[in-house]
């Protein structure tokens, strides 16, 4: 396969990435502790904090970059547009409001695994809506219809959550604040295992069968000529990348600018073929946000800056450069 | 072997008073070029989408390959039929390669890797419409004529038996537009059905076998150059008085008919608009 050295590369740097995020944080480790707590054989409290602290939020941080990288690029495909995102259509409006409704009650803080919930319902809920109405314009999946559909019920969504913002006080207002802005700290084996379990198998189907996206890509008409079922496609791609993005949203809130700019930099550096461009999207995603979270953990340690602060902080210099460097080279 | 087969066909779209397609009948056969020419809002890209499935008739038949084409797959359809349309604007940077290896879609579905007999295909696509020194290039920074040329090449990786095209040279210079149209011949002498629009009366007059004169929806003439492309038909077609002369030659397109559009001053006793 012509791709194996990409492949090879972007799996050693997460490999990398995880690595240094274990390493990392605001107690000091050195690669000997690191080592030794992966293994079991250090001191007691390095084996905690590295096994039971930093691998589960790097191994998280790495499937929800995945999952965001390859909803963004999913969505970009779909709607053939680069401003396109995870949250475009709505979904991270929908699930904030789902989270910040469970907040508002109390439930919470009384029992916490009912604030992903919460916050799925919410997500899920909003993608049912999308679908609806935009369903409603015709037959098939109109990506006009779709893209409206989405920042309608975004926008509403949002209206919601600012009402239900406004009617909170003290700790719940200040919880609802710190889950919207997107944070990996609620991080543990059994939130990463359940994550794996329902990003994993959607990212590698999502990654198989890509192709269809290319045709999309390049032109509606040209695609139903060359047999793809274009409605069908479309519906599938918005249903499987509105889930990577609302099993994320769920579990860690919305961290913005991964799904946007890890799409358009692994664009950059490998083309624009779909099934090269999911899995390495997914991969370059899924080494950056450990990444950033390492930094967000550390730069005023033990304090935590939000992690979409970092993304974007660190993102938007590394791809303006990939872009400064593509569009010099291009003829014409 | 006839490829396609129309009767009666017509056709109007949701919520227009007029039909855009009338009762047309046509054949296309393998081996052949047929162009199909007439004014802007004849009709032409309508009954090019209804030869296509892609628009459900309102009366009439199709059939392509002896089976009436609802009997056809999109997907059994795209392995037999390369399709040019008229737009296409990728969203995002595609390589030439990339384009062209589009055109085995019908052969991978979603779902397949590429074989050696694909990767085949497409080189042999890309080498046909020479474009093998353009492969790592993006589509969009190629001109028009190797754009068009990398849209022909997805289409024969395809591996059609016949290709329809429509407006393959439109907004291209005079080299490219010949190229096209010696590419399309080629195609025919290969054995391929070539259905095309165009608005190049005197190059469709040269190249094509037969020449489809559609107006407001209906065929006003059908056959060879010489029997369409007279003054009294084209003129009545497109409403505007023309002169016609044949070809001076050399070579084998001597006598074909060519067109000259009138000008008001050019003859007076003729009504110019």
């Amino acid at each position: 396969m012509r791709d194996r050295p990409l492949f090879g590369g972007l799996l050693v740097a997460l490999l990398a990435a995880l690595l240094v995020s274990v390493r990392f944080g605001a107690a000091g480790l050195d690669w000997t502790a690191v080592a030794g707590g992966l293994r079991g054989t250090a001191d007691q409290a390095s084996v905690t904090i590295v096994r039971d602290l930093r691998l589960p939020r790097a191994l998280l941080g790495a499937l929800i970059g995945a999952a965001l990288a390859l909803s963004g690029a999913t969505f970009q495909a779909l709607l053939r547009n680069p401003l396109a995102e995870p949250y475009v259509l709505g979904v991270a409006g929908g699930s904030a409001l789902g989270a910040v409704a469970v907040i508002g009650t109390g439930w919470a803080l009384a029992a916490p695994w009912t604030l992903p919930l919460g916050a799925m319902a919410g997500a899920f809920a909003t993608i049912a809506v999308v679908v609806r109405i935009a369903r409603g314009a015709g037959p098939g999946l109109d990506v006009r219809a779709l893209l409206l559909a989405g920042v309608v019920v975004g926008v509403f969504c949002n209206a919601c959550l600012l009402l239900l913002l406004s009617l909170q006080r003290g700790e719940a207002f200040r919880e609802a604040v710190f889950w919207l802005m997107g944070s990996l700290a609620g991080a543990s084996w059994a939130a990463a295992a359940w994550l794996a379990a329902a990003i994993l198998p959607v990212g590698a189907v999502l990654c198989l069968a890509a192709r269809p996206l290319d045709l999309l890509a390049v032109g509606e008409e040209s695609a139903r000529h060359l047999g793809v079922k274009v409605g069908r496609t479309r519906l599938l791609a918005y249903l499987a990348a509105s889930f990577l993005t609302a099993v994320s949203v769920a579990v860690a809130g919305s961290i913005g600018f991964v799904g946007l700019f890890v799409p358009h930099a692994a664009r950059l550096l490998w083309g624009g073929a779909h099934r090269r461009l999911l899995p390495a999207a997914a991969l370059l995603g899924a080494a950056f946000l450990p990444l950033a979270d390492t930094l967000a953990r550390t730069v005023v340690a033990p304090a935590e800056l939000p992690l979409g602060v970092i993304t974007a902080f660190v993102g938007v210099p590394f791809f303006v450069a990939i872009m400064r460097r593509r569009l010099a080279g291009r003829p014409g | 072997m006839s490829l396609w087969l129309a009767r009666g066909l017509a056709y109007r779209y949701p919520g227009s008073p007029v039909e855009a397609v009338r009762e047309v009948d046509l054949d296309v056969g393998d081996g052949e070029v047929v162009a199909l020419v007439g004014p802007n809002g004849a009709g032409k890209t309508t009954l090019l989408l209804l030869l296509l499935g892609q628009l459900p008739p309102l009366r009439g038949r199709v059939e392509f390959a002896g089976r009436p084409l609802d009997a056809w797959s999109p997907g059994a359809l795209a392995r037999r039929v390369g399709v040019l349309p008229q737009h296409e604007e990728p969203a995002f940077p595609v390589t030439v390669r990339e384009l062209v290896a589009m055109g085995r879609y019908p052969h991978l579905g979603a779902w397949r890797q590429e074989r050696p007999s694909d990767v085949e295909a497409v080189a042999a696509a890309v080498g046909r419409c020479g474009l093998a020194e353009l492969t790592g290039r993006p589509f969009a920074t190629l001109s028009g004529g190797e754009r068009q040329r990398a849209r022909l090449a997805r289409a024969l990786a395809q591996g059609p038996e016949a290709l329809v095209l429509d407006e393959p040279t439109a907004g291209l210079d005079v080299a490219s537009e010949m190229e096209m149209w010696e590419l399309l011949r080629r195609e025919a002498r290969a054995g391929r059905g070539v259905l095309l629009t165009t608005h190049n009366l005197n190059l469709a007059a040269r190249f094509a076998d037969r020449l489809l004169l559609l107006s407001g929806g209906r065929l006003l003439g059908e056959g060879a150059a010489t029997d369409v492309v007279t003054e009294p038909r084209i003129g009545a077609a497109y409403g505007w008085p023309v002169r016609v002369f044949p070809h001076s030659g050399p070579g084998p397109d001597r006598g074909a008919p060519q067109v000259v559009p009138l000008r008001p001053n050019d003859e007076p006793e003729r009504k110019v608009p």
